[in-house]
């Protein structure tokens, strides 16, 4: 939700509130306040009115072509002889059209990305690009599409032959995000060197967008699950949607059906439906403290990435969690939405200059010291 | 077809073209030429080609030694020219490269070899074909590197595969495009890419064929096969006034007068040329003109026929040429020191014919006369019976003119113009002519007048040029060929040189050769086009089109100065008219205004006016309805699109007084819409009336 929010109104708030820690109260969530994008990542380039819409540079051939170009036109003024000033005209000409036909690819050439659900520090996230041609009647040729990719400085690059008119061609790649946080996607730059391969007609770079990167997540080992976590689920002796059988009773009209115990209806000889016990999920709460002044970033990040994992153990395990940090707490609670929560704000947790003060804790609690894990 | 056998088709095609742009320089033999274009063909299956040379071992490490050698040779003593050996290499290569281009790079190689075949026959030829040639060029260099491009593109994309698949779709259309712009382009920038050079004479080869037929001397019959060429040697146009030829009278293009004559053979006597003054740059001043007469401009296109002489029409004033020097003999013929090797171009300047059209002005000064008599009267030992006929045609005469007259005369009755010059007898030319044969061309008419009017003391001389030429209607100038070449003598009478032309030709030229076709002659007019505008395009030209077209933009400003003073001077009144009348048109204005605003705040709904009634009668059978439901509306009953008339009814049933109406009205209005029976103007009142009556109900609380 909050990604979301983000790309929708990127710059909008404020920067990042550091919370109150006097209100950081068990149970309570506390709304989370995204940081201006600026604070992290590339600024987004500027868009003013003079800036040209395509950057132009020569290739290797271009540049022979030039050159030939202008040694013939000084053979023709030396000369005087017409019908080299007419070839030079054709060369002059081809110039013009590699620029005009280059431009009629490029233009009207729409570009669609499609984001993943998530994007996790280190973990390949598929991308997808969608190139549509919106023109009538003309052919786009030799469309490349790229995007640096984060991680390796490097890019990722796709070659389109040719997208005909009112056609589209989809691109699916993956970029790797070395950092978590909000970050900006680098772009994705449309280029062509079509019709002569003389120039290398760059478009500016469309669709950066923001897009949060959470803690990378890892599968953990049983070492380290906390024992809080490890307790199971318990019956709670009333009617719910259990595992354990409860009571049995008549079949009623709008009953579920996967639920009628059949062996026990053919003895009975009516639908006989079997009820399910309620059961108690284990409620943890991840205390996660502020790393000390001395402590290494790499191992902030790691020990934020082991609370990732942790949270998300604990959810694909049934189990509720609530991650309480000196900014606020995300509340207890459960589900991927929940998980969505802890981990936008593991992404956007700030490391401060200081530790802060956190007053919680309870019954079964996980504390988690950034860069100095010790679990509890 | 495949990406990458498009292109290789591309190649061929353009080496073709290539080969037909040399063949047009004549600088390589035709037949390399056509072996180099069966190679190409041959080349299309090299598969085939290398299983039969593959049998001899190293075949084409030793065919290209064995090149290299022969090029040497060719270089140092075998080729016309150096640049003749380079296109024999260059051909080498073209065929190598053939054989052994495999990947797209080596067949964009073997494009960029054909570029500098067209490049090098750019430089060797200005036909008119190379138009054409290269207008292909284009069209298929624009092909080729476009689908080197995406060939090349798709390699390096690591997508090999896409290459080798059936071209995209749109290809042709982009291509043709594409080709279509460049050459468009190419037109327009080959005309405004300014001409800087100055080169007077072009770095070009010869021109075609140089044909003699201008020689200082001149035997009697050497005309014969000329006479029959229709080959084109001068273009002649008038860019002033195309109709000024009428104005020409009896035009020719005098090229040398001869003064000496042994018998058979016309020569110059004395060969000294002086040179003639230079005005300005490239532009010589012939003579003074005379006032009072009017000028001809006219734009002369010579081709290279290997003489000297410069064919201007007469009574010359003024030539433009761009050459750094021009000469004129003691016969007042105008040359230039060597033969040109290109075509020239050159404007001259003359004076129309005033009273005596035939009259040349004298070079001689009045203290020269007796050197002039001497000279003209010159005559070898003539045969009694001509000198004879000389005495019987001037006996009784009373002028000079006279004796010109019946000379002139006897020869056109007495004697058949033909071109069939064979001899009967062993006599003296001249006396066979007039007294034996009776038939000859011009050279014998010319030649017998001057030697009849010499024979009595009246000093003449022969003269060699062209005569008019035939006017190509389409191109609009005047077309010299080389069967116009033509002989007459001019006389010396009082002091003037005058033109007489004893051949009756014209009945025979009409005959033997008859008017050029209209697809000649718009064959011909292209060809003076791309001479006069692509050849011979100069910076001359473009300031004369600069010019022209400043000149149309001043008139265009002034017109346009005219029209924005007219407007400006309405509005003006306009303006003024405003003022006197502010008061009324504001407040006309904001009647309107206020009408408008009060229109779309009621939207007519709270008026009775009769036509409305009867449109909305007319043209919205449930408008009464679409009333009802904006007054529920405002009363906060909405009708969801989901919601049937009946169901919406439903919903009022809170409200006695608002249900009853609304009642009436949808049930009126199930019959208007789905029994497709219109209201009466009865019931329209009173639908009317019902929706008065539901807006002045009070406001229930829902």
């Amino acid at each position: 939700m909050a990604k979301r929010r983000a790309q929708r109104q990127p710059g909008r708030r404020s920067g990042l509130r550091p919370a109150d820690p006097s209100r950081v109260s068990h149970g309570v969530p506390v709304p989370l306040h995204l940081p201006t994008l600026a604070a992290f990542g590339a600024p987004p380039p500027p868009r003013k009115w003079y800036w040209l819409p395509r950057t132009i540079r020569p290739t290797r051939e271009g540049w022979w072509f030039v050159g030939a170009t202008l040694v013939i036109g000084l053979a023709a003024t030396n000369t005087g002889n017409n019908l080299l000033y007419l070839m030079v005209a054709m060369l002059l000409a081809f110039l013009a059209v590699s620029g005009l036909l280059s431009e009629q690819s490029l233009r009207r050439v729409r570009l669609e990305r499609e984001m993943p659900e998530r994007v996790y520090a280190g973990t390949p996230a598929a991308f997808g690009a969608t190139l549509l041609n919106r023109k009538r009647w003309m052919t786009s040729f030799a469309l490349h599409l790229k995007e640096a990719n984060p991680a390796s400085g490097s890019g990722v690059h796709r070659f389109f032959l040719a997208i005909p008119p009112d056609g589209s061609e989809t691109w699916l790649y993956t970029l790797t995000f070395p950092r978590r946080g909000l970050q900006y996607l680098p772009g994705l730059i449309l280029s062509t060197r079509y019709p002569f391969g003389l120039f290398d007609k760059i478009a500016r770079p469309a669709l950066i967008k923001p897009i949060l990167v959470y803690p990378a997540v890892r599968a953990l080992p049983p070492a380290e699950v906390p024992a809080a976590l490890g307790l199971g689920s318990q019956e709670r002796h009333r009617r719910g949607r259990g595992a354990g059988l409860y009571n049995l009773r008549p079949y009623r009209a709008g009953d579920d059906l996967r639920l009628v115990h059949w062996k026990t209806s053919a003895r009975a000889g009516s639908l006989v439906l079997k009820e399910l016990e309620d059961e108690e999920h284990p409620q943890v709460c991840v205390i996660m403290e502020d790393p000390p002044v001395d402590a290494s970033a790499d191992q902030v990040e790691a020990d934020l990435s082991y609370v990732a994992s942790l949270a998300a153990h604990a959810i694909r395990g049934g189990a509720q969690i609530e991650v309480v940090t000196a900014e606020g707490t995300s509340g207890l609670g459960a589900g991927e939405r929940h998980l969505d929560r802890i981990l936008e704000r593991l992404a956007l947790y700030t490391i401060p200059r200081a530790p802060r003060p956190i007053d919680a804790g309870g019954e079964r609690e996980v504390r988690v010291r950034l860069g100095r894990r010790g679990v509890a | 077809m495949s990406l990458v056998l498009t292109f290789r088709l591309m190649g061929h095609i353009l080496v073709l073209d290539a080969l037909a742009a040399l063949y047009l320089t004549d600088t390589v033999h035709p037949a390399a030429l056509v072996l180099v274009a069966g190679l190409t063909a041959a080349a299309w299956r090299p598969d085939l080609f290398s299983e039969r040379l593959g049998q001899l071992p190293h075949f084409w490490e030793l065919f290209t030694v064995g090149f290299l050698i022969f090029a040497l040779a060719d270089l140092l003593f075998l080729a016309d020219s150096i640049i003749a050996a380079l296109l024999h290499l260059l051909l080498f290569l073209v065929v190598y490269r053939l054989f052994h281009a495999r990947t797209p790079r080596e067949h964009l190689e073997l494009v960029l070899l054909t570029f500098l075949q067209l490049l090098a026959a750019s430089t060797l030829t200005a036909s008119f074909g190379f138009l054409l040639v290269f207008c292909l060029y284009v069209v298929f260099a624009i092909w080729a590197f476009i689908l080197w491009d995406l060939t090349r593109e798709s390699e390096l994309a690591a997508c090999p595969g896409r290459a080798t698949q059936v071209m995209p779709s749109g290809f042709l259309l982009s291509g043709g495009y594409a080709a279509a712009l460049a050459l468009a382009l190419t037109a327009i920038l080959f005309f405004f890419i300014p001409r800087l050079g100055q080169a007077f004479l072009p770095f070009r080869a010869p021109l075609g064929v140089q044909t003699t037929g201008f020689t200082d001397r001149v035997e009697l019959g050497t005309y014969g096969s000329i006479q029959t060429d229709p080959t084109v040697i001068m273009r002649v146009s008038f860019p002033d006034d195309p109709s000024a030829l009428s104005r020409l009278g009896d035009l020719r293009w005098r090229g040398i007068a001869l003064d000496r004559f042994d018998g058979h053979t016309w020569s110059l006597s004395r060969s000294d040329v002086h040179p003639v003054r230079q005005a300005w740059q490239g532009r010589y001043l012939i003579a003074p003109y005379e006032l009072g007469v009017p000028f001809v401009s006219a734009e002369v296109f010579l081709e290279p026929i290997g003489t000297t002489a410069v064919f201007v029409p007469p009574r010359v004033v003024g030539i433009e040429l761009p050459l750094p020097r021009l000469g004129m003999d003691t016969a007042g013929s105008l040359s230039v020191p060597i033969p040109p090797a290109g075509r020239i171009r050159y404007q001259v300047l003359s004076q129309v014919a005033g009273p005596n059209p035939g009259r040349l002005r004298t070079s001689e000064s009045p203290e020269d006369l007796a050197g002039l008599r001497a000279r003209y009267l010159q005559l070898p030992a003539l045969r009694p019976r001509v000198r004879a006929l000389a005495e019987r045609l001037a006996a009784g005469a009373a002028t000079p003119s006279e004796v010109i007259a019946r000379a002139a005369t006897h020869l056109e009755r007495n004697i058949r113009y033909s071109l069939d010059l064979g001899r009967a007898t062993g006599r003296d030319p001249l006396e066979e002519f007039l007294f034996e044969r009776r038939t000859g061309n011009c050279e014998y008419f010319a030649s017998s007048l001057v030697v009849l009017l010499r024979a009595v003391g009246i000093p003449a001389r022969l003269v060699n040029g062209f005569q008019r030429g035939e006017w190509n209607e389409v191109g609009q100038y005047l077309a010299v060929r080389q069967r116009d070449a033509h002989s007459w003598a001019e006389v010396y009478v009082d002091g003037h040189w005058l033109t007489v032309d004893p051949t009756p030709r014209a009945a025979f030229e009409e005959r033997a050769f008859g008017q050029s076709g209209w697809i000649a002659l718009s064959f011909d007019a292209l060809r003076w086009r791309w001479n006069r505008y692509v050849v011979d395009y100069s910076l001359l030209d473009q300031a004369s089109f600069a010019l022209r077209l400043r000149q149309r933009s001043m008139a265009f400003q002034s017109a346009t100065g005219r029209t924005l003073g007219q407007w400006s001077a309405l509005l003006g009144r306009g303006v003024a008219a405003l003022r006197r009348h502010a008061r009324g048109l504001l407040g006309g204005v904001a009647l309107v205004a206020i009408v408008c605003i009060a229109l779309r705040r009621w939207r007519l709904d709270a008026l009775d006016w009769r036509w409305v009634r009867r449109a909305r009668r007319d043209h919205a059978p449930v408008a009464f309805y679409d009333g009802m439901l904006r007054l529920l509306g405002r009363r906060g009953y909405r009708r969801s699109p989901s919601t049937t008339a009946r169901e919406f009814l439903g919903t009022l049933i809170a409200e006695p007084p608002l249900h009853g109406r609304a009642e009436a009205l949808t049930a009126l209005y199930e019959r208007v819409r789905f029994g497709g029976q219109p209201l009466s103007p009865m019931e329209y009142a009173h639908a009317r009336t019902t929706l008065r009556e539901i807006m002045g109900l009070p406001r229930g609380r829902r």
